[in-house]
């Protein structure tokens, strides 16, 4: 189309009324046209890398409006930075999309070998992991890396009910545990993780194959391999978020990480370090959407100023998470207390 | 005739740049780390420029640098050249990235945002890491954009840096709608033409 070609002439446009900026020599330059406005504006309101348009104009826009941050002045990252994406990539030769899960054939499967698998499992993948300092370098990944490392969990499950079950049992609760938190800690490390997950699926099916053979298995068991599995999933799952719970000063060193399915609508709350409410108040959990906070309920500190919390669903459209600290007696729908923890900034996994 | 010359030469260094690009991505595809990595020496300086000026924050200009590396290495399969250039991909990537974290900070607010306040020093345009072919577009696109009314340039970096669609800055400015639109239709046609060659050497 020519910019001389002013036959179609979107009405807008040559209503100088409207748009007092399009002079004559505005037109004369360069002419809008219903074509222009149905081609351009689409890249401009929509630029989806997994979208891209297929028409040859829409692709020239598209190639124009990204030329945008060709003006600015370049900056060059640190190097650390550099060092980072390429070791979070080191472990990861197969792109996400074909990875292969390990093969068990249950025929080889022995007690030697789940042994084994059960021994490796208690130093997961940290042997993989960048130097300590590498580590630091982003504020998201610090603080999922500080905050989930909790073996207490699981291991409190298992405990307590290990007189009633087979070393299997213990072998399976105690792998599944150290997996959550060999996978939690390695929350920024996303390629590492998908390692990781892999290992751990081959390890748990080792496990579940002698629960098996050595027919032990109760509901109690089955119930919280399943609660675990439930929660390894969400962890190690493509499609969760971490957010890490920033606190405030008043919180002192408390921090926390929540991690969320969004499929599923998913999340499970770990806080460490946060002391005691003091009487009359309790911590609450706000879940913050565009309607404003949602009382995501009220949070008990347990042993060792731990909280862990978790739940199958959440409302729809949250952006972030609060913790504050309220008073019982004047407690309404809105947060009225001290905000103690924020967690507004999606780390995706 | 000398000139000529010299843009025939560009042209030519463009296209074998863009060859290299796609090149590099397929090899990615493929697990070729190392690929990566020179790809991330090409592109990081401008993803990252783009990335702080949409969150006017270096520690997270940073992060999102690092995120959008990690889904070229994930996706580096689903990359199409009929579709776009990979400076582009790469750009809308990093874009779409930065701006679903400004999202996110902008509906929550900063409120403890000084809790974690990192200053880090960014290291600006070291000598010698850009190429002279990047420089001259450079040079080119800031004397469009220049060239531009300033109006009609604010509406495309609303649009570009902000995320936000032409209602959206409408909304957000007070500027009629159609008026919103017809400022970037404006300003995108003058970019077309002042930009020609850059996007010859871009398709």
């Amino acid at each position: 189309m020519s910019d001389a070609d002013t036959s179609k002439h979107h009405p807008d446009r040559s209503d100088s009324g409207h748009e007092s900026e399009i002079s004559g020599r505005e037109i004369s330059d360069v002419a809008v046209t219903l074509e222009d406005e149905a081609t351009i504006l689409p890249v401009v309101d929509n630029l989806d890398p997994d979208a891209l348009p297929t028409d040859e104009e829409s692709r020239i826009y598209n190639e124009l409006f990204a030329l945008l941050p060709a003006a600015l002045e370049p900056v060059a990252p640190r190097a650390e930075a550099r060092s980072l994406i390429l070791g979070a990539i080191a472990d990861d030769t197969a792109p996400v999309t074909a990875v292969d899960e390990p093969v068990m054939d249950a025929s080889t499967v022995n007690k030697a070998t789940v042994d084994k698998a059960t021994v490796h499992t208690e130093a997961p993948v940290v042997a993989s992991m960048p130097p300590r300092d590498e580590m630091a370098i982003t504020r998201a990944e610090t603080a999922v890396t500080e905050t989930t490392v909790d073996h207490s969990f699981a291991a409190r499950q298992a405990a307590k009910t290990s007189s009633a079950r087979s070393p299997w049992a213990l072998a399976m609760a105690a792998a599944l545990a150290f997996a959550i938190a060999g996978l939690a800690y390695l929350g920024g490390q996303n390629a590492e993780l998908r390692v990781a997950n892999s290992r751990l699926e081959t390890e748990l099916s080792l496990v579940q194959l002698g629960n098996e053979a050595s027919s032990v298995q109760s509901t109690g068991l089955v119930q919280e391999v399943q609660l675990l599995r439930s929660r390894l999933d969400m962890i190690a799952n493509t499609a969760r978020q971490a957010y890490p719970m920033n606190a405030a000063a008043s919180a002192g060193d408390a921090r926390g990480v929540i991690f969320v399915c969004g499929a599923h609508q998913q999340w499970y709350l770990n806080v460490q370090g946060l002391s005691p409410a003091p009487d009359g108040y309790e911590y609450h959990l706000w879940f913050v959407t565009a309607n404003g906070p949602v009382d995501g309920g009220a949070l008990g500190v347990g042993a060792q100023s731990r909280i862990e919390l978790e739940d199958m669903s959440m409302p729809i459209g949250t952006k972030g998470f609060q913790v504050t600290l309220e008073d019982v007696s004047t407690l309404r729908a809105k947060p009225a207390g001290e905000i103690v923890m924020v967690g507004d900034t999606p780390f995706s996994l | 005739m000398i000139q000529d010359d010299a843009r025939t030469d560009d042209r030519a260094e463009a296209a074998e740049q863009r060859a290299e690009d796609i090149a590099l991505i397929r090899r990615i595809a493929d697990g070729d780390q190392h690929a990566l990595a020179l790809l991330y020496d090409r592109f990081s300086t401008m993803l990252l420029a783009l990335a702080r000026r949409v969150l006017h924050d270096d520690s997270e200009a940073e992060e999102i640098l690092q995120e959008a590396f990690l889904q070229v290495w994930r996706q580096a399969g689903r990359y199409d050249d009929r579709r776009s250039s990979v400076a582009t991909w790469l750009v809308l990537i990093t874009r779409s990235r930065a701006i679903d974290r400004l999202r996110t900070r902008q509906v929550i607010g900063r409120t403890l945002d000084n809790l974690q306040q990192e200053t880090r020093t960014a290291h600006t345009s070291p000598e010698g890491i850009r190429s002279v072919l990047d420089e001259q577009r450079r040079k080119r696109l800031l004397g469009a954009l220049a060239d531009l009314p300033p109006e009609q340039r604010q509406v495309l970096e609303l649009a570009f840096y902000s995320g936000m669609t032409q209602s959206e800055i409408a909304a957000d400015t007070g500027i009629p709608l159609g008026t919103v639109k017809t400022r970037t239709l404006l300003a995108m046609k003058k970019l077309r033409k002042a930009l020609e060659s850059e996007l010859r050497e871009l398709l």
